[in-house]
């Protein structure tokens, strides 16, 4: 008995020994390389990868039959069924009913994904087309609890690390489920700009990507998810688009163009950057939602079709999202362009386009593919390029609106450094007694002068020049003169009028030519030349009737499960655009952008924050804006004041699977147990308390195993060792201490265990 | 042809040959009673598991998996050899109204898993005592599949017992599972558990 169970015992050392040798290979290779300066080797993961993805199928009920109506694909981004994916591939439209989501997931990588739960949206943004979905049942409609899965996730990256020319491969399912996962790998090619988003609102790349691969994941060289592929989406009525009919969805016993008919739009080379997402799954990870608002009447603004006006160049944005500049040509060598333009009457979700052609030849790295908008309904944007230089050629810019085009603007790239004249840089303020401008800013207080600083070069004495102030879109008031100052400096305007609160607008002009412009906003009431829009904060558990109620405080026990922000406002005009942001510890989970629609003045206005179950110990933070300008920054605690260590499950240790068999006939022991011990605890230590135990697999009917969860990596200087036993009735059990995982060993580490007969 | 006959008389066995005999006889019968007492009451052993807070304690075996970190029961304990499935026996507690009844906790836990578990349904209910309290006892029975979707194993038909007594407004909940063929050959645990289990 006891000679046998010291053989099974070396059999199991003998496993893990030939494991360790056969890792030990590619990590030697791997320093070679890098000695000569070759790039690291490429160390993502591609199965835990291949089957994280899920493939998501919208579907909704005609007479109790569910009916396919949209397809995409998705990444589980934690153990528990945390899902990111675009939201017109989860949330219901005109082109994609559905009552349901069901999420097909890879059992195994070389077959098609297997329909096996369901999911509900916990949040999502049209305007970015993100979407975050927690998988909460099987399919015959049993519910699945939080926190019940131990599923293969992902780890969301850091987008903002991804450079021109790096290697990404893109994971996805290439058509309607009928294939494995796909893998593809291409290189970044650039980055396109958006307004609010800054200049890594898209990742483009040269993969070749199919359209049911949106939703699912772009990754480094990691493993980590730094992209979300992201296709427009379909539209019903809209353009054509490449759809199948793959049921009889009118029940009229033929499948075919009467039917409903499944998008597979074209090819994608636009990823999503995965930092947009992270505050929708932080936030679904803790269980938190926005919560109830003051209710305030929406601004009402005239019908009309969605546009596009005004359009202009930029070679710099500034740090509220203004064109620092206006050219209508750039000199050879140029890296960044901006092209900025009014809107009216958009709604976010609507799908826009940018196509650019250089000496008309259409060039797809400076053009942005159809994508859905995230700028609400009025306002001021911009699309451009930067840190990738532009080659010389006459180019055309051409802006579409739900595939119809609205407008276009041209300019010339190439030459030498222009020395025309120049107006740059404009801020506003105002003046103190000694003559100083101050309080600069682009959100000012109520009062009857306004100054405006810009800087000026190659002026030239008698150039005529203008300024023109709106309100509103109104023009207030304009002037044309001959210049009479110096060939460069800083120069104030002043604007004197009664300035009440709005939106306000100038545009400087040389001989009639725009080359400068800003926009700014009068707000509040002025407090040392600073504009006092929001005070009288208060943190509170409970609103009744519109007022703070429960525990007003800013440091709160654990346990609530709602919290509120008051503050009163004054001079505050409905149609400004305000931002607020919550921030858990640091982290923006929430930013929303809208116009101001609650009367000019008033008390009490609320926003709050709320858990499924209770809020987390943090610090909550709320921030507000206007015209991306900072006004007010509070904050609360809650319990300890900071999210519990480790609230994040980590998808960066290493998965560790094998089989269990019989050491006789070589056959898998079904329910064979292993179990992984924490690193701390070796097999003498274990008492059989669960707490010791770091994951437990049983094997399946092959005797195949696969713990849970990820073990924790340590370092080189210092792994950390795990102890791992097998049971199983009617065999020796066998044990094993040492088993060493360092930041270098490759996963999965695969063991294999023959038990023998007792 | 001659034939050699060899006819010997079997000589008859000492008095020391023969109590010797009868000695190791003996002794190898006494060696396997120990053996076998060894081996039953290590496979018996027990250690006590209790939650104070709670006041339950019970004596469950020595060396299953015991579990106390489970946000729906005071303790668990798994047995780590059982093929194909792990038998289990637990002890939860619920809050309940001065008024709940066992049915009432029963049919919660009904609902609850009805939900939960594949093709969960209540075979049979009976009135029981634990220590002289009034109880009841369901068997109910589930199909248990593998939740992990990497692993492939046939669905698995689970018996299960539980018997639910009231103690104030608290409802303790006893358990014990075990796969369909083996669930009478392990009853003997459930009731072992109960014989020790003590709510103060």
């Amino acid at each position: 008995m006891v000679a046998h169970h010291r053989f099974g015992r070396l059999i199991l050392y003998a496993g893990i020994l030939a494991m360790l040798t056969g890792i030990s290979l590619p990590w030697t290779a791997a320093r070679q390389v890098a000695a000569q300066g070759e790039p690291p080797l490429v160390e993502l993961n591609e199965d835990v990868i291949k089957q994280a993805t899920v493939f998501v199928m919208q579907a909704f009920l005609v007479e109790g039959q569910p009916m396919i109506s949209c397809v995409g694909s998705g990444t589980l981004v934690s153990a528990d069924g945390l899902i990111l994916a675009n939201a017109h591939s989860a949330t219901s439209s005109d082109a994609c009913p559905s009552d349901t989501i069901i999420i097909a997931i890879t059992v195994r990588l070389d077959e098609p994904p297997i329909p096996t739960y369901t999911a509900e949206v916990l949040d999502a943004s049209r305007g970015l087309d993100l979407a975050v979905l927690r998988i909460n049942g099987y399919l015959d409609g049993r519910e699945i609890p939080p926190g019940s899965l131990e599923l293969p996730f992902v780890e969301l990256g850091d987008s903002l690390n991804v450079a021109l020319d790096d290697t990404i491969t893109i994971v996805g399912y290439p058509n309607f489920g009928n294939d494995p996962v796909e893998v593809t790998r291409g290189t970044v090619n650039g980055f396109t700009a958006e307004a609010r988003l800054g200049d890594r609102a898209w990742i483009r790349t040269s993969a070749v990507i199919p359209g049911t691969m949106s939703g699912g994941g772009a990754y480094n060289r990691d493993g980590q998810l730094i992209g979300i592929p992201t296709i427009a989406p379909a539209r019903a009525g809209g353009e054509a688009v490449e759809c199948r009919y793959l049921q009889d969805t009118n029940l009229d016993g033929r499948a075919d163009s009467g039917d409903h008919c499944v998008p597979v739009g074209g090819f994608i080379s636009a990823l999503r950057p995965s930092r947009l997402a992270r505050g929708l799954v932080r936030a679904a990870a803790l269980g938190i939602r926005q919560g109830e608002m003051s209710i305030t009447s929406p601004v009402t603004a005239p019908g009309g079709e969605p546009g596009f006006t005004r359009l202009f160049f930029s070679t710099r944005v500034n740090e509220v999202g203004q064109a620092s500049n206006v050219v209508s040509s750039v000199p050879a060598g140029t890296t960044s362009l901006y092209l900025f333009f009014d809107y009216n009457q958009m709604e976010d979700g609507l799908v826009y386009e940018l196509r650019v052609t250089v000496d008309n030849i259409q060039d797809a790295t400076y053009s942005l593919p159809p994508v859905t908008w995230s700028g609400g309904r009025r306002g001021t944007w911009y699309i451009g390029t930067a840190g990738l230089p532009l080659r010389n050629g006459l180019y055309d810019f051409r802006l579409f609106i739900e595939g119809r085009e609205v407008a276009s603007r041209r300019i010339l790239v190439g030459g030498g450094p222009a020395d025309e004249p120049a107006f740059t840089d404009i801020i506003f303020g105002l003046l103190d007694a000694s003559g100083n401008l101050v309080g600069t800013s682009y959100v000012l207080p109520e009062g009857s002068a306004i100054q405006a600083r810009f800087n000026y070069r190659n002026m030239q004495t008698g150039t005529p020049w203008s300024y023109v102030w709106y309100f509103e879109g109104q023009e207030l008031t304009r002037d044309t003169t001959a210049w009479d100052g110096d060939q460069q400096g800083t120069r104030l305007i002043t604007a004197a009028a009664d300035f009440l609160a709005g939106q306000y607008r100038l545009e400087l002009y040389i001989d009639g030519v725009l080359n400068a412009t800003a926009d700014f906003v009068i707000a509040g009431a002025a407090e040392s030349a600073r504009a006092a829009v929001f005070s009288n904060f208060r943190f509170a558990t409970e609103q009744v009737g519109g007022a703070p109620a429960g525990t007003i405080r800013a440091d709160f026990p654990a346990g609530i499960s709602r919290l509120y922000v008051f503050f009163d406002w004054r001079l505050l005009a409905p149609g400004t655009m305000w931002t607020r942001r919550w921030l858990v510890d640091g982290d923006v989970l929430f930013e929303v952008t809208e116009p101001w629609s609650a009367p000019p003045d008033g008390e009490n206005f609320f926003v709050a924050l709320s858990a499924l179950g209770t809020l987390p110990d943090a610090t909550y933070g709320l921030e507000i804006s206007i015209a991306n300008v900072t006004r007010q920054s509070v904050s609360a605690r809650v319990g300890l004041g900071q999210l519990p260590v480790g609230v994040f499950a980590s998808a960066s240790g290493v998965q560790m699977t094998g089989r269990i068999i019989d050491a006789e006939t070589q056959e898998g022991i079904p329910g064979a147990m292993f179990i992984v011990l924490n690193s701390e605890y070796s097999v003498e230590d274990f008492v059989w308390d669960q707490s010791q135990v770091l994951g437990v697999s049983l094997a399946d009917s092959e005797g195949r195993f696969q713990i849970p969860v990820l073990l924790p990596r340590g370092t080189e200087d210092d792994p950390l060792l795990y102890s791992v036993l097998v049971q199983a009735e009617g065999y020796l059990p066998l044990s094993a201490d040492g088993i060493a995982v360092t930041e270098d060993t490759e996963s999965p580490v695969e063991i294999n265990a023959a038990l023998s007969r007792n | 042809m001659t034939e050699l006959i060899d006819v010997r008389e079997r000589a008859p066995l000492t008095f020391t040959q023969r109590w010797n005999t009868y000695l190791a006889i003996i002794l190898a019968a006494g060696v396997m009673v120990v053996g076998l007492t060894l081996r039953d009451s290590s496979l018996n052993a027990t250690v006590t598991l209790e939650n104070l807070e709670s006041g339950v304690r019970a004596q469950v075996p020595a060396n299953w998996l015991q579990d106390t970190t489970g946000d729906e029961y005071l303790f668990r304990v798994r047995d780590p050899n059982a093929l194909p499935f792990k038998t289990t026996l637990q002890v939860s507690v619920l809050t309940v109204g001065p008024d709940a009844t066992p049915d009432l906790v029963l049919n919660l836990l009904t609902m609850q898993r009805s939900s939960r578990f594949a093709t969960y349904h209540e075979i049979s209910r009976s009135d029981d005592t634990l220590r002289d309290d009034p109880a009841k006892r369901m068997v109910y029975a589930y199909t248990e599949f593998e939740r992990n979707p990497s692993l492939q194993s046939l669905p698995m038909v689970i018996e299960g017992v539980d018997l639910v007594v009231l103690q104030g407004t608290q409802a303790v909940v006893v358990t014990y599972r075990e796969e369909q063929s083996a669930f009478d050959d392990h009853l003997y645990r459930f009731d072992n558990m109960l014989r020790t289990l003590e709510i103060f």
